[in-house]
Order: structure tokens, then C-alpha cells, then sequence
């Protein structure tokens, strides 16, 4: 038979049995839009994660104490150091490295944050005055505090936005006080509003001198260093600069990890990737659903039109010819479901990209190829078995199958 | 040279724990262009018979030469071909695609003939479905869904199916057996047309004014052939 003659025949089958065959397509349709979709939601936050680190900082250097067994690129569990990292291996860090733009360390702590009218519980960041140019921390007001107010131990602070409006409102908060604990600190800047990066909430912190916020803690280490490589190129040669100086001043031992924004976002991204998968082989069983239908709907119609199958034998249908009638209808069926469902899939990514511009989950162009496909294979997977059944039926007892 | 040639052709079937010999060591010659109308009581394997010659069944035993070749050793598909090339079926129920115009139904056996060999361009596929219909009066309802025609339209739908590859042999299954007097009558002067310009036609009946009209009549009772008569 010509295929001209197969697809006509299908293509009137599956129309002379609208809500059948659209209730059957509708079962492959949601499998393959569960695939595109998952497979672009997965792809939706892997962007937004990258989104997120490029924000932060483009070239960042992470350095903490510790050393990790594996290659995790996740960090070494804090407090696992030998020896402390302090003030003077950040000092060294700068006066010997060529490679960075900034550097800083970095002092982490929760304290209690009041003035005459509110207090609240805030996390404080103890950096140099370079921390800016490491992390992106837009100032609204004033500004970052200067290396000599580090230096003299100054207790200044920079609010993040938040902060500032819960302690203050609308009044301007610059040059007033405010307690840490129960240090007085002077508020020399207050920052933009910036929103979450990365789970952390900047508008939520202060910022004080790192040589204040140790005397704030009463404690002698830092929590761990960050460093700005001074180009994208020279990101490895700068991991490499910070290894070395750090490893001199501890006499050759390597007690801490170095990591970069890349190698960072590289582990997050596998882990991402993976789940991106996952999602997309947990859809792809509902499409398995989506080609079950198919095959119940085939072997229905197999049976109704037995009659037919023994007219069309007696008349010259070999069995071949009646193998591929009723492949190419379960074809038809699963190529409706798959365009529709890819199409469908994609338009709701693009509508959702729309509405939510923030999270961008539009489909990938790689999934809409294996999706269909993936479907069609389904479906013919499916439909050979009826299809194959048909062709087996006696020519005699198809004839009198009434 | 017979046409058919049957020699002690035996079909068995089983029926629970029963066998049943539908046709019983039947002999049978025919010659081509002949008129056969084959009679006899209910179960007497009228049917079975013309569906072996129809190669659309295959005896338990005995020797089938179609044209003198032997059709034992057929293979499905070549079955299906000379099916196909040379031969028609008519069915008492029709047996026209519910779904297909008058036209599509008569044009299905030439989409077949691809598959051997000869594939019919649609305008020609086209042309003969029409030169079908015409001979067989219904010009005027090409495109009529069978569901729109007469019983007798219907049958004569399903004669111009037969015609349409040019048949040497043209089966009937009791084809008046669901049409008025009329209709049947209409039907049957289609087939002794069909046999005037040179066409086989065997016909199962059970109707004695039908089978009378054919110049050969074979009686069946229990397998067997219990009478061959020619007219004269």
C-alpha cells in the first residue's frame, strides 16, 4: 500500500473518533509536556543559580580552613582547621598576590542590634574595606567603611536595608548609633536594597570592620577568606598565588581549601544537572501511562474493525498491509500527542517566563527533539502489539466477525 | 484445462470435542467461463466450499489446482495476491467499509495491487472505480456512504468492488439472500452480464429461483456432492 494511502487512512480513522482519539492524545500530551516541563524547570533553576553566583561576584575566591578529603568543590566542614586563619595571613595575601583584585577576611556572627526605639536579632559580616569590590553591596547612603577605620579598630557599621528601616523608618540613619550587643557602633552607610542571593538575605546584615567585629566576638580567627581574581583569565593563577603564600606561612601544609565561583557553581550544576534528569525520567514514566492509552485504544479499534480487516484481506490486503494501517494509526496518535505536547509545554514555559520573569523556564531547545521522539517511539512501541494482532486475525473468521 | 480443479478436497473442523467434515472427499471441475450456483441445506458446506475456491480457506486434505497450478503450498500473502488479481467477492452481508464512499470502497482493491507489482495511478485507480459503478448502474451515487444507499445499491457497490481488477472469477455468498425479489433479481442479471463477457461466476444459494438461473447447479448435502446438473 502507498504510504500516501496509509496516512489518508489513518488520518480518517482517527478523525471519524474525535473525543477517542483526543482523549488518547491527551494522555501522551501530558506525558510529554510533564517531560519538557520538569526538563525546563530543572534547566529554569540551574540559570538561576548561575544568575545568582555571576551577581554576587563575578571572579570570587573563596578560602576557608580546613582541609577537604575529596574534590568535592563544596568546602571543607567548618572547623575542621589545624591551625586558625587570621588578619595577618590576609595582610600577606595582599602584599604578595599579583593576580587579585581585592581580598579581604571575613568574620561571622549574630548579634543583637538596638537603638532607643527597636532592637532585632542581625547577622554581621566582620571584611575589610575591599569587601565591596569582592561581593556586589550597592550603598544607598553614605558608604563603606575605609581601611583606616578597620585598621583602628573603629566600630563602624553599614546596614543593609532592612536593618536600617526597622530600626530607623523613614529617618535618616547616618552619623546616629546604634548598639551591637553592647558595643556602641556609628552608622556610616546604609545599603540598596538587594534582595536575596543565594538563600542569604543582604538586606538583613551589617557590615562592620573586621578588626571590630573579632574584638565584637572576642576572637582571634576568621571565619575564612574572599578574594576577587583581577580577571576571569587569571582566576587559577590567582587559587594558585593563595595556595602557595598560605601554605608558606604554615609551613608547607595545606590545612584549608581553596575554591573559586567556578569550581563552586560546577559542583552545583552536576547536582543540578542530575536533578534536571531525574524530574525528566520520573515525566517520562507518565508518558509510558500516555502509551499505554494508545495501545488500549488500538486494541479497541482493532476489535471493532475486524470486519474491515477481513474485507480488506479478501480483496488483496496482505498481512503487511494491514500491520502498517493500523502502526501508522498509533504513529498518528502518538505524533499528535507529541507535537501538542511539546508545543504546549513550550508555550507554557514562555507564558509562565512572562508572567515571572525572574525564574527563566523557558524550555531548552535540546529537550523538545528527544520529547518528541521519545513519544513516537512510545507510541509505536505500544501500537506494534495490537497492530501486529490485526494483522494475524484469519481472513475467514475476520469476515464473519460480526 | 479446468479452471478449478478439486480433487477429494476434505475440510475438517472441531467443534468442542466433536469433528465436523464440512466437505467430504469433494471432486469438483470447472470450467472457465461457467455459471455455477451452488445449493443445499444449512451445514451442508456450500460456504465452505466457495471459500476454498476463494482461497480464503484452506482444505484439511485433497488437491486444489487453481488454473493448474496446486494451491496447497501457497503462502498468505501470494494468496492474497491472486485474490487480488484475479478474483471478486460478494458477501449476502455486503461487506462494504462503513466509513468509505461508494467510490473509495470500489477502489480498495486496486490501492492493494501496489503491493504486487502494479501499482494503478489514482486518476486511472479513480477511472476504473468509476467505469465499476456505471456498469453496475450507479453512476449517479458515487459518493453516497453505503449507509445512504438501498440494500440492492449496496450489493451492487459491492459487485463493482469485485469487478474493478478485472476478475476471471467471481465469488457470491448467498448475495440476494438480504435484498427483495427485486433487488435480487437486478443483482443476478448483473451476474449473468458479468458471465456473458466472460467471467467466472460461482454463486452460493439457497434460493431455487436464483440457483435455477445459473447453467450449472451443484447440490451439497454433508460435504458431499450429491448432484451436478447442467442445464441444457
Amino acid at each position: 500500500m502507498q504510504l500516501k494511502e496509509i496516512a489518508r487512512l489513518s488520518v480518517e480513522s482517527l478523525f471519524s473518533q474525535r473525543l477517542r482519539t483526543g482523549l488518547t492524545v491527551l494522555g501522551m500530551v501530558i506525558g510529554v509536556a510533564a517531560v519538557v516541563l520538569l526538563v525546563s524547570v530543572g534547566h529554569g533553576a540551574k540559570n538561576y543559580v548561575a544568575r545568582e553566583f555571576e551577581d554576587l561576584g563575578a571572579n570570587l575566591i573563596v578560602v576557608q580552613p580546613g582541609k577537604s578529603d575529596k574534590k568535592t568543590h563544596m568546602g571543607p566542614p567548618i572547623g575542621a582547621a589545624q591551625r586558625k586563619m587570621t588578619t595577618d595571613d590576609v595582610r600577606a595575601i595582599e602584599r604578595r598576590a599579583l593576580n587579585l583584585e581585592a581580598v579581604s577576611g571575613l568574620v561571622l556572627g549574630t548579634v543583637s542590634a538596638r537603638n532607643e526605639d527597636s532592637i532585632s536579632n542581625i547577622t554581621v559580616f566582620g571584611t575589610n574595606e575591599q569587601f565591596p569590590r569582592i561581593l556586589t553591596i550597592k550603598i544607598a547612603l553614605g558608604e563603606y567603611f575605609t581601611r583606616e577605620e578597620d585598621e583602628y579598630r573603629r566600630r563602624v557599621v553599614v546596614l543593609g536595608h532592612n536593618v536600617a528601616q526597622e530600626l530607623f523608618g523613614d529617618e535618616n540613619p547616618l552619623g546616629r548609633s546604634i548598639k551591637l550587643n553592647e558595643s556602641e557602633f556609628k552608622i556610616v552607610g546604609v545599603m540598596a536594597p538587594m534582595g536575596d542571593k543565594l538563600g542569604l538575605s543582604f538586606d538583613e546584615l551589617g557590615f562592620i570592620p573586621t578588626e571590630a567585629a573579632l574584638k565584637l566576638f572576642n576572637d582571634d580567627k576568621l571565619f575564612g577568606i574572599r578574594a576577587t581574581a583581577s580577571s576571569r583569565v587569571s582566576i587559577d593563577d590567582a587559587v594558585a598565588e593563595i595556595t602557595e603564600i598560605l601554605k608558606e606561612r604554615r609551613d608547607g601544609e595545606e590545612d584549608f581549601t581553596v575554591l573559586t565561583q567556578v569550581s563552586m557553581m560546577e559542583s552545583l550544576n552536576t547536582i543540578l544537572d542530575m536533578l534536571t534528569y531525574v524530574l525528566g525520567a520520573i515525566a517520562a514514566i507518565s508518558m509510558l501511562v500516555g502509551g499505554i492509552g494508545i495501545m488500549n485504544i488500538m486494541w479497541v479499534s482493532v476489535v471493532e474493525r475486524t470486519q474491515e480487516i477481513g474485507i480488506r484481506r479478501a480483496v488483496g490486503a496482505r498481512k503487511r498491509d494491514i500491520l502498517q494501517q493500523f502502526l501508522a494509526e498509533a504513529l498518528g496518535l502518538s505524533l499528535l500527542g507529541g507535537s501538542l505536547g511539546v508545543g504546549g509545554a513550550l508555550t507554557l514555559t514562555y507564558v509562565l517566563y512572562f508572567i515571572f520573569p525572574s525564574f527563566d523556564m523557558r524550555a531548552p531547545g535540546w529537550i523538545l527533539g528527544p520529547a518528541f521522539l521519545l513519544a513516537l517511539v512510545v507510541g509505536i512501541t505500544f501500537g506494534v502489539i495490537p497492530a501486529w494482532r490485526a494483522s494475524k486475525i484469519e481472513t475467514l473468521d475476520a469476515l464473519r466477525y460480526e | 484445462m479446468a479452471l478449478l480443479s478439486l480433487d477429494s478436497i476434505t475440510k475438517l473442523f472441531t467443534r468442542g470435542d466433536e469433528e465436523i467434515r464440512a466437505i467430504d472427499g469433494l471432486s469438483l471441475e470447472v470450467e472457465a467461463g461457467e455459471f455455477i450456483a451452488i445449493t443445499g441445506a444449512s451445514g451442508s458446506g456450500k460456504s465452505t466450499l466457495l471459500y476454498i475456491l476463494g482461497l480464503l480457506d484452506v482444505p484439511s486434505a485433497g488437491r486444489y489446482l487453481l488454473d493448474g497450478s496446486p494451491t496447497e503450498s501457497l503462502s498468505d500473502d501470494r494468496r492474497a495476491e491472486l485474490r487480488n488479481r484475479f478474483m471478486g467477492f460478494v458477501f449476502q452481508g455486503f461487506h462494504l467499509l462503513p466509513r468509505a464512499s461508494a467510490l473509495r470502497n470500489v477502489t480498495m482493491p486496486l490501492v492493494y495491487s501496489g503491493g504486487y507489482g502494479e501499482r494503478v495511478p489514482e486518476p486511472e485507480q479513480r477511472a476504473r472505480a468509476e467505469a465499476a459503478l456505471s456498469t453496475v448502474g450507479l453512476a449517479d451515487r458515487m459518493l453516497h456512504l453505503p449507509n445512504e444507499l438501498s440494500g440492492g445499491q449496496r450489493q451492487r457497490v459491492a459487485i463493482a468492488r469485485a469487478l474493478v481488477n478485472r476478475p476471471k472469477l467471481l465469488f457470491a455468498d448467498e448475495p440476494t439472500g438480504n435484498l427483495d425479489s427485486r433487488s435480487g433479481k437486478e443483482i443476478l442479471a448483473l451476474f449473468e452480464q458479468l458471465n456473458a463477457a466472460g467471467v467466472t461466476v460461482i454463486m452460493v444459494t439457497h434460493d431455487p429461483s436464483i440457483a435455477q438461473r445459473a447453467r450449472r447447479r451443484l447440490v451439497l448435502g454433508d460435504g458431499k456432492l450429491l448432484e451436478d446438473i447442467r442445464a441444457a
